[in-house]
């Protein structure tokens, strides 16, 4: 059987073709500037080889055609027929209060994912666009929706509330959602699989750290906490996004700097975090270049504002959790940074948290237990796979149910 | 030495007359000025053993409300002074020292000029601190004054916990920066518990958690703060009375495009009717309300002291991280003095951190220094009153015992 992933981002396309029997990728690319100049596509075949597509890529309909047409090509398909796509799964980002997990795609979905748009204006539109250009080019072709925010909505209400007037929740729906619940759920149902341990009985916490980032506490299988909020702006630095913030902060710079909102948050998301500190690069390679190479002051600095932050959600969730039984690095810098896991880590044991440096160092991108084994807390490398649980959800949903 | 210390606020001023004394500190009056420039303004003072005095009269300003003050401390009804020489020093609270001032200071031409610099940062509280020094200089000319900063104690954090993850440009040009707050309570706490202990406390890790109507934690390695959870306004870290605390700041951006605010209107509702008022659905922003509630089943109080104590768990979790450690927690400022079972749900569960809360002597404990960990606890948790007045007529005789050396 096979399952088509597909990640629909405002100007791009991320698509991965799964075989479920064996879980292997026969084909993944991207669609890149859609409605822009210079729009393409770029295929990564089963064999590793890789092809980029030329073209005018007006909207997501267009672009996804594009995508199903070169799948079945005779040149560099997979498929010989689309018919063999036996269901197809969508990261969704934000599904409110309206969805608690993945979910098989009906009028009603659609429905309600438009009105999630209010709290996710820049992500859910071309989310559903992706869906309806599905539905027109292959009508048959059961849809499932996975959200980032579903693996969240387990938070109790002490953890999820911000402390302002109820009525603003009432009337809004103004509370922490959180993100990146697919990867959350991915990497510690991994780990627990390759510890051999009990989802449901542990207490987990992971750091997906890539551009976007993110802390969860996971508590008996259920997602009891997370840094990202309301936004996915809140909680840790991140590549351009300030995290943590004194709202005196936002409104002494609009007021100084004579913005209005939009800028603010323009500011706070695209021109803050890494980049903003450094003034050298988003990319957390970059700034560790700029640190251990050329001994940049601003980049050290950002590096250990980086590492305390995250160190800071651990010791919190530790405490909320009482206690923590494994901790997980995920996504680009958590997979591949050792540097920062380690500055994490340094000096956490009298938490319990004991980094063997020995097996932390140049380790990239492979599962690992990377803590010392009389550790009491277990810490595990664990790369996220967020369209393979995509695709299994969609598998599940569509054919299991 | 007699100390008058003041906290002079924008409509009132808070003040105590303090004899220190090695070993026997004594305060001799204290009272509170209100609703200056206000109609129905009022003075009234309180001495141990006496009648209290209250009067209710025209108070337009800073001048005339401390010239009130001198004039009940002569009042012969109680007795605290028969002449203003007997003073011999003035301690202010002072509430923002920006990055100028890590300790306090003997007011100057200079030092005022300085808290002037810092009006950006704080246009509430330091214009009105300011006031009340130049009142005290028109009614008591050639008195020393000391200022005692909210901030000054904090100034040992470091970088990496004093930076927002913002433009490192807005740092530089308008010194936006975590400062903190209470740092005189904080201060004053774990220097009185390790006394109480017989510890040295440059070898002691310590969270100091001070909950009141404002509220915050403080992580003190070795007896320097290095962290706390106060930020760039009093309006960062944990829920208070009527204060959100930290909130993402996508939801500013929503409020004021769907509510169509101005953003002064959207910043006075997170400052004055949020946090625990606002969680609580308009309940109430009074602890002591909230608790009370939460026994006889009140959900909204439930609900909004449960995020409470949640967010104090957050920190103290953060701050062990932070420390590598700790050896005693701190509960402080009303609230943590007085409210059991705020301080039960706050501190309950941690035993994998350490603390092991004694659910039983906690029950019920108000306004006295002791411990409520049980005796086996790794970490220590203590009850202790602080006392920010006596930590500023300290700091004055210090300063005027220096100066006059």
């Amino acid at each position: 059987m096979k399952i088509l992933v597909l990640n629909c981002g405002s100007s791009s396309i991320k698509f991965q073709l799964f075989t479920m029997t064996d879980r292997s990728v026969l084909a993944k690319g991207l669609v890149e500037k859609i409605g822009l100049n210079g729009s393409c596509m770029k295929l990564t075949k089963e064999n590793g080889e890789k092809v980029v597509f030329e073209g005018e890529i007006l909207d997501h309909k267009s672009g996804i055609e594009y995508v199903l047409g070169v799948l079945t090509s005779a040149k560099h398909g997979c498929l010989k027929d689309l018919s063999e796509i036996a269901a197809v799964g969508h990261r969704v980002v934000h599904g409110g209060e309206w969805f608690n997990s993945s979910v098989l795609i009906t009028d009603e979905v659609i429905k309600a994912l438009e009105k999630c748009i209010d709290l996710a204006p820049l992500h859910n539109p071309p989310n559903i666009k992706g869906i309806e250009a599905i539905t027109e080019l292959v009508p048959d072709t059961k849809q499932v929706g996975v959200f980032d925010t579903a693996f969240h909505q387990t938070m109790p209400k002490h953890a999820f509330m911000y402390g302002i007037p109820y009525s603003l929740y009432e009337k809004y729906a103004i509370r922490r959602y959180g993100f990146h619940g697919t990867s959350h759920r991915y990497v510690s149902q991994r780990a627990c699989e390759i510890l051999g341990v009990d989802f449901q009985t542990q207490r987990i916490i992971t750091c997906h750290l890539g551009n976007g980032a993110s802390v969860a506490a996971i508590k008996d299988g259920k997602s009891v906490d997370t840094s990202m909020g309301f936004t996915p702006v809140e909680g840790l630095l991140m590549g351009t996004r300030a995290g943590d913030l004194d709202i005196g902060v936002v409104t002494f710079l609009m007021e100084k700097e004579k913005i209005g909102t939009e800028s603010a948050s323009t500011l706070f998301n695209k021109h803050s975090g890494m980049l903003g500190i450094t003034g050298i690069s988003s990319d957390a390679r970059d700034i560790e270049n700029a640190a251990l190479k050329d001994g940049d002051e601003r980049a050290l600095l950002a590096m250990k504002m980086y590492d305390y932050r995250v160190k800071k959600y651990i010791g919190a969730y530790t405490a909320a959790m009482n206690g923590c039984d494994i901790l997980i690095f995920t996504g680009g810098i958590g997979e591949n940074a050792d540097t920062t896991r380690a500055g994490i880590c340094n000096e956490l044991e009298w938490l319990g948290f004991d980094l063997d440096e020995i097996r932390n160092e140049g380790l990239r991108g492979k599962e690992a237990v990377i803590s010392k084994d009389n550790s009491k807390v277990k810490i595990m490398v664990v790369p996220t796979d967020e369209e393979l649980m995509i695709a299994l959800d969609t598998e599940t949903i569509v054919f299991k149910k | 030495m007699n100390t008058l210390i003041l906290n002079c606020g924008s409509s009132s001023i808070k003040y105590q007359f303090l004899n220190i004394e090695k070993g026997q500190d004594q305060l001799l009056a204290k009272g509170q000025v209100d609703r200056i420039g206000n109609e129905g303004s009022n003075i009234e003072q309180k001495v141990k053993g006496k009648e209290p005095i209250e009067i209710v009269t025209e108070i337009q300003d800073h001048v005339q409300g401390i010239n009130l003050i001198l004039e009940l401390l002569l009042d012969p009804r109680h007795q605290v002074i028969s002449s203003l020489n007997e003073i011999d020093a003035v301690g202010h609270r002072l509430v923002h020292g920006g990055e100028t001032f890590s300790g306090s200071v003997i007011i100057t031409e200079e030092v005022k000029a300085k808290i002037k610099e810092l009006f950006d940062l704080a246009p509430l509280h330091n214009p009105s601190n300011l006031q009340g020094i130049d009142a005290m200089e028109k009614l008591l000319p050639g008195k020393i004054q000391v200022g005692v900063f909210d901030t000054a104690f904090h100034q040992t954090m470091p970088e990496k916990a004093y930076l927002y993850g913002i433009p490192y440009k807005f740092y530089k040009k308008y010194h936006i920066r975590r400062y903190g707050f209470h740092g005189t309570s904080h201060k004053y706490v774990s220097e009185k518990a390790c006394e109480l202990l017989g510890w040295d406390i440059s070898t002691k890790k310590i969270i100091s958690c001070h909950l009141g109507n404002g509220a915050s934690l403080t992580a003190i390695d070795g007896g320097k703060s290095v962290e706390t959870s106060m930020g760039f306004t009093p309006n960062y870290g944990l829920m208070m009375g009527t204060r959100s605390g930290v909130i993402d700041p996508g939801i500013i951006e929503l409020l004021v495009q769907k509510e169509n605010l101005p953003l002064k209107d959207v910043v006075k509702m997170l400052n004055k009717k949020s946090g625990m008022l606002g969680l609580s659905d308009g309940f109430s922003s009074d602890m002591r309300d909230l608790a009370e509630a939460m026994l006889d089943g009140n959900k909204d109080a439930e609900r909004a002291l449960n995020a409470y104590a949640h967010r104090v768990k957050h920190y103290i979790g953060a701050y062990v991280a932070q420390l590598n450690g700790v050896d005693l927690v701190i509960m402080t400022g009303g609230i943590g003095e007085n409210n059991w079972l705020v301080r039960q749900l706050c501190l309950s569960n941690l035993d994998f951190l350490g603390i092991d809360f004694d659910i039983e002597k906690n029950k019920g404990l108000r306004g006295a220094d002791t411990f409520i960990s049980t005796p086996d606890s790794k970490v220590k948790v203590m009850i202790i009153q602080t006392n920010e007045e006596l930590v500023i007529a300290r700091e004055t005789v210090r300063l005027v015992d220096e100066m006059q050396k």
